[in-house]
């Protein structure tokens, strides 16, 4: 096992390395010059190219991209080219508010749609699995921001019940009330997604457990219902659950740039848009980077967690 | 390991039909007309079972209409949807059907205007990142070793990227616009298609019918194209059709952003972008609910479609 997990961190050390090259040769192909975000209609030749060696500007790309890489995995992200901060000081201020709404988005869609596969399942073509099959054929096929829109046309500017964005009102940041009224529309469009996608993982992955001869062995043993489920069928198909939470994970990081965007959301999606507005390429480097990262450790512990859970599955030779 | 070959070919029977064809043809016996027949015996089964599903043949007629209404276009717009043909902002009316939008265009007709970017980035990039998909998974899959890897580490690479992110940084630094957006698409979205051709190829790789392909002689590429990807596309067709409806869905986001399809162009999505303002909002629904529905109903039909096609073939395809 160790020895796997070993082998899997080498691999993804020239995958890393890919995934910056390609993240640096995208941002630096691009037409246009960064500069030009500092350079005002007053300033002499001599200030822009001034302008141009402080930010690095004038250095051969290899050199730019060594410099870039060293300093990114000493922790130093750079500087925003729009307000000279920090970018990793930008990204963690940012981080926060996307992992509250994501973290209460996925911890919502998995408690009602967990449930839901399961029920779905055990009543096979009945009204109700046909209808929950039928939702999440709905929710899947929502657009994200068609959704928000209505949310907040419906529940709050005709009812009024509801915020129409950001996370709190000004000044009582600290309400927890207000938060949580906050929250609600951009999680119920967020954990509509994630619902969905789950609901059928885990309504096929139960269905084909139940067909499995162990449960019938369970069954003729006499044991009850609530044990079969809990032990024999529900143990079994955690592994696509466990594939389907794999791949929400890694969206936390990269955040949920519409609906952010939709409820004016603190989050790194709404800052990604906004840097793609400002060219503001130190910014979004980081945050593809980073998201990518994300992406890596989340499916090295998804692999091993599959180990833990189904001890059939043995990694190495 | 005889009675799984023996359960995956009886369990479906489509799979079973151009076995038995591409066993002939590789016997040689009266080779060609026997597969083709086969292949055109199996569309017929797949068509039959399709059609026992009332809603996805729902979706079907939906979609086609909607081709139809995109092709059509020019005849039923009852305006130009680019020009600015009555008062602005205005309400639904027996002129404008459904109102006007800020600068008095008739959203009716960009609506009708819209789905021609819809259907065309939706299936033009899924047919782009269905070919590199395909050849890369028949590639990978048939030769193995080193090319194996080589094309599984950069199928890596690509699949770490957030999908939605990536594309929406790489649109927007090369310039949004309808052609961007559509090969952009299609260049980053090929790594699954590209996995999913790769582990059937290797199921279909150890079954005896290619052996005796290679025994008798045939070319690699007549193998790969004729022996092993008539076996491996209902898998591929049922994952391009999601394809299809997530395509959709991403290009009305992406312009919706306004990092996409860029106004004066109608798109769905754009149409939309102009409802992130209260006002427009809360008081003028009539142009940010109609393209709503449209994208909702071209996606949820295309996803039905999928679905019954899945079931068609037999297959449990994401």
């Amino acid at each position: 096992m160790g020895r796997y997990v070993l082998n899997r961190l080498l691999i993804s050390i020239p995958v890393l390395l890919l995934i910056s090259v390609g993240a640096f040769v995208l941002v630096h192909l691009t037409p246009g010059d960064p500069a030009d975000m500092y350079v005002s209609p007053d300033m002499t030749k001599e200030q822009i190219e001034a302008t141009r060696i402080a930010l690095g500007l004038d250095k051969s790309w290899v050199i730019q991209y060594y410099e870039w890489i060293k300093n990114f995995v000493g922790g130093n992200f750079g500087f925003s080219f729009t307000n000279r901060h920090p970018v990793g000081e930008i990204i963690l201020q940012r981080l926060n508010p996307t992992l509250i709404l994501m973290s209460v988005s996925l911890i919502v869609a998995y408690l009602s749609a967990i449930p839901l596969g399961i029920v779905s399942a055990l009543n096979k073509n009945s009204f109700l699995d046909r209808f929950i099959v039928g939702w999440t054929f709905f929710n899947v096929s929502f657009p994200p921001f068609f959704l928000g829109l209505a949310l907040i046309y419906i529940l709050a500017v005709q009812l009024d019940i509801f915020p129409t964005g950001g996370m709190a009102v000004l000044g009582q940041e600290d309400d927890l009330g207000s938060q949580i009224m906050h929250l609600v529309l951009p999680v119920t469009v967020m954990a509509s997604q994630f619902s969905a996608n789950m609901i059928r993982y885990v309504r096929a992955s139960v269905l084909d457990v139940l067909g499995q001869n162990y449960i019938r062995t369970a069954v003729s043993k006499g044991l009850s219902g609530l044990h079969i489920l809990l032990f024999h069928v529900f143990r079994n198909s955690l592994i696509p659950i466990i594939t389907v939470i794999g791949t929400d994970l890694p969206k936390i990081i990269g955040g949920a740039v519409i609906t952010e965007q939709i409820f004016q959301w603190p989050g790194i999606g709404s800052l990604t848009v906004a840097s793609i507005f400002s060219r503001d390429y130190p910014i979004l480097m980081s945050i593809v980077i980073l998201s990518a990262i994300a992406v890596l450790i989340t499916n090295l512990l998804v692999d091993v967690l599959y180990a833990v859970i189904d001890p059939r599955i043995r990694y190495g030779k | 390991m005889d009675t799984d070959k023996f359960v995956l070919a009886t369990d479906n029977g489509a799979f079973g039909e151009v076995m038995t064809g591409t066993i002939c043809d590789g016997i040689g016996s009266s080779g060609q007309d026997t597969a083709e027949e086969a292949v055109e015996s199996w569309g017929k089964i797949t068509w039959r079972r399709f059609c026992r599903n009332k809603v996805a043949l729902g979706g079907m007629i939906i979609f086609l209409g909607i081709i139809l209404v995109a092709i059509l276009a020019p005849v039923i717009s009852p305006f130009d949807p680019n020009k600015t043909v009555g008062d602005f902002a205005a309400a639904p009316s027996a002129t404008h059907l459904l109102g006007t939008d800020d600068v008095g265009r008739d959203v009716l007709s960009r609506l009708i205007y819209g789905s021609q970017v819809s259907l065309i980035v939706g299936i033009g990039s899924v047919i782009i990142y269905a070919s590199i998909g395909i050849a890369l998974g028949l590639l990978s899959g048939y030769f193995g070793g080193m090319v194996d890897s080589a094309i599984m580490r950069i199928t890596e690479v690509f699949m770490a990227y957030p999908h939605f992110m990536i594309i929406m940084v790489i649109v927007s630094l090369i310039g949004p616009n309808m052609m961007t957006v559509m090969l952009v698409m299609g260049f980053m979205g090929w790594p699954p298609i590209c996995r999913l051709v790769r582990g059937e190829v290797l199921k279909v790789k150890s079954m005896d019918y290619i052996a005796s392909a290679i025994v008798t002689g045939y070319s690699p590429y007549r193998i790969v194209f004729r022996h092993i990807l008539p076996n491996v596309l209902s898998p591929i067709f049922v994952n391009a059709t999601f394809g299809i409806a997530s395509a959709i869905l991403m290009e009305a986001s992406l312009s919706f952003l306004g990092l996409g399809v860029q106004p004066p162009t109608a798109s769905w999505g754009n149409m939309l972008t102009s409802a992130q303002s209260l006002t427009t909002l809360s008081e003028e629904p009539w142009r940010w609910i109609p393209p709503g529905i449209a994208i909702l109903i071209a996606v949820l039909t295309v996803n039905f479609l999928g679905d019954g096609l899945n079931e068609a073939v037999g297959g449990d395809a994401k």
